[in-house]
């Protein structure tokens, strides 16, 4: 076995775990290219037929790119997707021109996410975070108390994994499952070319540039890149020192500032 | 070679520490004082927060002097939300003067409140809350990967108190630890002149478990506390002898919560304030608001030559605050109990180049009425999960007892003992 299968069979197995204690699951599939790479690893879990719904929120803002490649796969790899949108924001007008990013982000994802999940009633949720994806997020749980049980649990139990992974977005009803955790970003890259996965071709160069993370437009800005092929982007990771997320709105930093400020009651 | 060793408990009231160590809880502090330090109560910044009151440590000025008002501002002539950080404290810090009068080289700070970004320091400087990215929050960089390879944590996660209580309390007992055994191995290793190591669990206990005060559970807390003190205060002289400058100090107390207060929603009801519902955040403020406030008891005028849409003109402003004072006085509870204890005015308590940036007015409310500025509440009186909430006259400063003090101080005075004894030959 070498180390994709590893990393493979790490994820199938509590993917599987999860779906037996939850059946009344889904998956959140943001088109990036790490749920892309969940939903695949779901699709070889479940044998190529995937037995519950995936849920892409739609702000309305993502690349128009984005909105093509969800509907072409969904349609090929034939599974039930639910598009979960705030309706009632869109109305009013929300979108990241307005106010902080913040509010744009917790009306138009984590409330739309929220909906959907009281509308359907689901008990758990896929999410393809990684462990190595953005320093705050990885980094607090990695020192978490619980985190050395973690690496047992990751082993043998499973399910008591999962609510040590807490993110902040999800009201507290329902479990969160990651069943990528482990992969880095130069893993998925790695993966992605040894299975030959779609992607959204926005991670491509064009013109000396491309994304390296993808999601709404106003805030994604793509990086100085020529990497116009897989293998150009896992050499280009494999030397990058830039953090992934680096393109992303330079605000980041002020909305994690007003989480924890929020989180002690200030704000 | 003089030493000085500062150790912050942040959130930490006089009384409770009294209380503690009277109980018994706390024996390894009590043999240290025993030893001849004595316990002094202390005024906390105005306003009590922790990013205020450990600038005013850092820097011995009122934050007119050093800039820093709270940990949310409103960027200059507008109502856009800013956070402040290190970078717009204006006053230099008591180590920095220290370095350049070449009193002292190297020095150790270790997770005070409002460091971060990191800065240049001769030591190492570890940032405290609110650090968000870990390699923003070091000074060399080269200690980065080694802080990283010891486990080092800046703060527990805060959001986990909402829906795991017990979990956090582990995780708060098990940050403390880690913290104790990195601070141990800087201090037991790297050279330094002055150190200075903050925990900030106690603040974080304290928001959500005051109402425990009295219970088991603080007792075996704070056995922890008096263990990172002890573990810190020992490994300092085993290294240079006893005759170092030892400090404790607290940068605000703590009292039980019994309701949030939202000012703005107050201030609504009174006519003082107009909100426009569209849109975000303080820009919420619309034409004709006189006043409002922002977190915790801070008031500020909604000057004409000041905000977008400011309407109060700079010569009435004295009639205005008259009656804005008028109002918060009035503001009641169900039971007609009075929220507001006291409002001082900026002149009365702020001196420096920044008065500018200085709200009208800051309130200090009656114990138990934790005064908020959000503006998204819609009810005056709400509560959360928040059992504690900061107070402000009751900080604690522990200090070798020969150090004699005998009028009020208030956490810019610190400092004075730290340079004084570095100045004295």
């Amino acid at each position: 076995m070498d180390h994709y299968d590893m990393l493979e069979s790490k994820s199938i197995y509590i993917i599987r775990e999860a779906y037996y204690r939850f059946r009344n699951i889904a998956m959140l599939w943001s088109v990036g290219k790490d749920s892309t790479t969940l939903l695949w690893l779901i699709r070889k879990a479940f044998f190529g037929k995937i037995p519950f719904p995936i849920i892409h929120i739609d702000t309305s803002y993502k690349f128009p790119e984005m909105y093509q490649f969800r509907d072409r796969l969904s349609k090929e790899w034939g599974f039930e997707l639910i598009v979960g949108r705030n309706e009632e924001k869109l109305a009013e007008g929300m979108g990241p021109g307005k106010g902080m990013k913040l509010e744009c982000c917790t009306e138009l994802k984590t409330n739309a996410l929220k909906q959907v999940i009281k509308k359907y009633g689901f008990k758990a949720i896929f999410l393809g975070i990684r462990r190595d994806e953005h320093g705050i997020r990885a980094k607090e749980r990695y020192f978490s108390p619980r985190d050395e049980q973690f690496q047992w649990d990751y082993e043998n139990q499973p399910a008591e994994i999962w609510d040590q992974y807490k993110s902040f977005l999800y009201a507290e009803e329902h479990y969160r499952v990651h069943p990528i955790l482990h992969f880095t970003e130069l893993d998925i890259w790695q993966y992605i070319k040894r299975e030959g996965l779609p992607i959204v071709d926005l991670y491509l160069s064009k013109e000396g540039k491309r994304y390296r993370s993808i999601g709404c437009v106003p805030c994604c800005s793509p990086i100085e890149s020529s990497a116009s092929t897989i293998d150009d982007i896992i050499e280009e990771v494999r030397t990058s020192k830039q953090s992934e997320r680096a393109g992303r709105a330079q605000d980041k930093e002020n909305i994690y500032t007003m989480q924890k400020l929020r989180a002690l009651g200030y704000m | 070679m003089k030493k000085a060793l500062i150790i912050g408990i942040d959130g930490v009231p006089y009384e409770l520490l009294q209380g503690l160590i009277e109980k018994g809880c706390m024996e390894g502090l009590k043999k240290i004082i025993d030893s001849g330090y004595r316990l002094h109560r202390m005024h906390a910044s105005l306003p009590d927060i922790s990013s205020v009151s450990w600038t005013s440590f850092m820097t011995g000025a009122n934050p007119a002097e050093h800039g820093i008002f709270g940990f949310t501002e409103l960027a200059l002539n507008t109502y856009e939300l800013y956070f402040p950080n290190s970078r717009d404290i204006k006053a230099p810090l008591f180590w920095q003067s220290l370095r350049e009068q070449k009193r002292i080289k190297r020095s150790i700070i270790l997770n005070i409140p409002n460091t971060y970004p990191a800065f240049p320091v001769d030591g190492l400087l570890v940032s405290g809350f609110v650090a968000i990215d870990f390699d923003k929050a070091v000074y060399p960089g080269n200690y980065i990967p080694i802080l990283k390879d010891m486990g080092y944590i800046i703060d527990v996660d805060l959001l986990k108190a909402r829906e795991d209580r017990d979990g956090f309390y582990n995780d708060l007992i098990e940050s403390m630890k880690i913290r104790e055994g990195i601070s141990k191995k800087l201090l037991g290793e790297e050279d330094w002149d002055i150190a200075v190591v903050c925990i900030t669990e106690t603040d974080r206990l304290h928001h959500f478990f005051f109402n425990e005060k009295d219970t088991p559970l603080f007792d075996s807390f704070y056995r922890k506390v008096d263990r990172f003190i002890t573990s810190i205060y020992n490994t300092a002289i085993k290294r240079y002898g006893d005759d170092i400058l030892f400090l404790v100090l607290s940068d605000h107390g703590f009292e039980k919560l019994k309701t949030e207060v939202n000012l703005n929603a107050y201030l609504q009801e009174a006519g003082i304030l107009r909100i426009d519902k569209t849109r975000e955040f303080y820009e919420r403020i619309d034409t004709g608001t006189i006043a409002f406030a922002m977190d915790p008891g801070r008031i500020y005028i909604n000057y004409e030559n000041r905000y977008p849409r400011g309407c109060v003109k700079e010569d009435g402003a004295e009639t205005v605050r008259k009656k804005i004072k008028e109002v918060l006085f009035n503001l009641r509870d169900g039971n007609g109990v009075s929220v507001i204890s006291q409002i001082f005015e900026k002149e009365d308590i702020y001196k420096g180049n920044f008065m500018q940036q200085a709200p009208d007015l800051v309130c200090i409310p009656r114990r138990g009425y934790d005064l908020k500025g959000n503006l998204r509440k819609d009810n005056v009186f709400t509560r959360d999960i928040f059992q504690g909430m900061h107070t402000w006259d009751n900080a604690v400063l522990i200090t070798p007892e020969d150090i004699k003090i005998n009028k009020e101080i208030n956490i810019e005075f610190p400092p004075g003992i730290i340079k004084d004894y570095f100045e004295k030959r």
